[in-house]
């Protein structure tokens, strides 16, 4: 890894605090008062009757490349799927319901977007146009954006939202508007021991049960299948923390930033890793591979198997392993 | 006399009296680093609780349902 990758690798941590907590404190406040159900109504109604296994759906590119959600289609797969935000989308358009959509991300205007945006008539932001997590939202924005709204409260009342209390009101509002039943949860910011802890801050303003994000919300997702389903056998499916060997700088997800920082040099801040089973070098910004670094070390901790059925991606390692989907669907 | 002024208190040794630097003005340069930094981040942190991935409260304490 390139020295000055490595430098901002070890940052990260201190830059998503920075990035992201205060906004995530004042979402926590307003988000309040719609607080009814939270994660731990989930455990108890899944406790003594565990599903044996689920997937978690996650927004990478390889989600699309490998046609991951068509094949779990085609599989009539019985066990519990769990979506990320970004991938919710892509598996309604494919026929694909999920039991569970996870969603994490304060941003303001983005993540509603995601569930289909009442709110939106023009598309200043070119953020869908520069994704690689659905690349379909990236084309005739306000059609997709139309589509996306009818299926989702087609579909919304049947599916659960496991919601970060950091998420902003847009989010709230839309899914509450599409009759999604929301579960609430706090995001881990920090030692809850610490003085001063933002975390033990938000718990005792709201009392919602807190859980581990990984940072991100496919990660997230994975911790709420095991932290709070309770489930053994956890595939995942679209986890590339990573960018596909053919992908353009400029349709990276931080790349206006990195690029305003580093100039020229901006490749530099690049990290490229083998994939030995794909052999295919991917590359990755310095917050997804921390992402999945922390990843790796969760797997390595919990009580169950994971099976990255991604074909693509960075995610090997310890605690991983990895597994053609069509075998997973076979065995489960 | 010498006696009656003598004062009851000892002074404060002399402190040093310059004035406090102020910090200097971030640079251009800098400040625009760090408006970039903050964007780099993730969505949100992590933090582990050993192998405890949900969290509901301190003993006596009991998360909302």
């Amino acid at each position: 890894m390139k020295k000055l990758a490595r430098e901002l690798v070890d940052k990260m941590p201190l830059l998503t605090v920075n990035r992201s907590a205060d906004v995530a404190m004042a979402n926590a406040q307003i988000n309040q008062a719609s607080i009814e159900n939270t994660i731990i109504d989930l455990r108890r109604a899944s406790e003594g009757h565990e599903p044996p296994s689920a997937i978690v759906v996650a927004a990478g590119p390889s989600l699309h490349r490998q046609n991951s959600v068509s094949h779990i289609v085609a599989a009539d797969y019985q066990g519990t799927i769990i979506a990320a935000d970004g991938a919710l989308s892509h598996c309604l358009r494919e026929g694909l319901i999920p039991d569970y959509v996870v969603t994490l991300d304060p941003h303001p205007s983005r993540i509603a977007r995601w569930f289909g945006d009442p709110n939106i008539d023009a598309v200043e932001d070119d953020y869908f146009r520069r994704q690689d997590l659905d690349p379909d939202m990236g084309v005739n924005e306000l059609q997709r954006n139309q589509e996306l709204i009818e299926l989702v409260n087609k579909h919304g009342p049947n599916i659960k939202l496991v919601a970060s209390t950091s998420v902003s009101s847009s989010v709230t509002k839309r899914c509450n508007q599409a009759g999604m039943p929301i579960y609430w949860w706090n995001p881990l910011f920090d030692d809850i021991e610490s003085p001063n802890s933002l975390t033990r801050q938000i718990f005792n303003m709201n009392g919602v049960p807190c859980m581990v994000s990984g940072g991100n919300v496919g990660s997230a997702a994975w911790v709420f299948a095991h932290g709070v389903l309770g489930i053994k056998s956890i595939a995942v499916v679209g986890m590339d923390f990573s960018y596909a060997p053919d992908t353009p700088l400029n349709m990276t997800q931080y790349f206006n930033e990195m690029s305003a920082l580093f100039g020229d040099n901006v490749r530099e801040a690049y990290i490229d890793v083998y994939n030995p089973s794909r052999k295919e070098t991917w590359f990755t910004d310095p917050a997804y591979y921390w992402y999945r670094q922390m990843f790796l070390e969760m797997t390595r901790d919990a009580d169950c198997q994971t099976f990255n059925c991604t074909e693509g991606g960075i995610l090997f390692g310890k605690g991983v392993k990895s597994l053609a989907l069509n075998k997973f669907l076979a065995s489960y | 006399m010498a006696n009656i002024l003598k004062g009851n208190y000892k002074l404060r040794k002399e402190q040093n009296k310059q004035p406090a630097k102020k910090a200097s003005p971030k640079g251009l340069t800098e400040q625009f680093e760090e408006a970039a930094l903050s964007k780099l981040g993730g969505s949100l942190c992590f933090v582990t609780k050993g192998k405890t991935f949900v969290w509901t409260g301190d003993d006596g304490e009991e998360a909302r349902s």
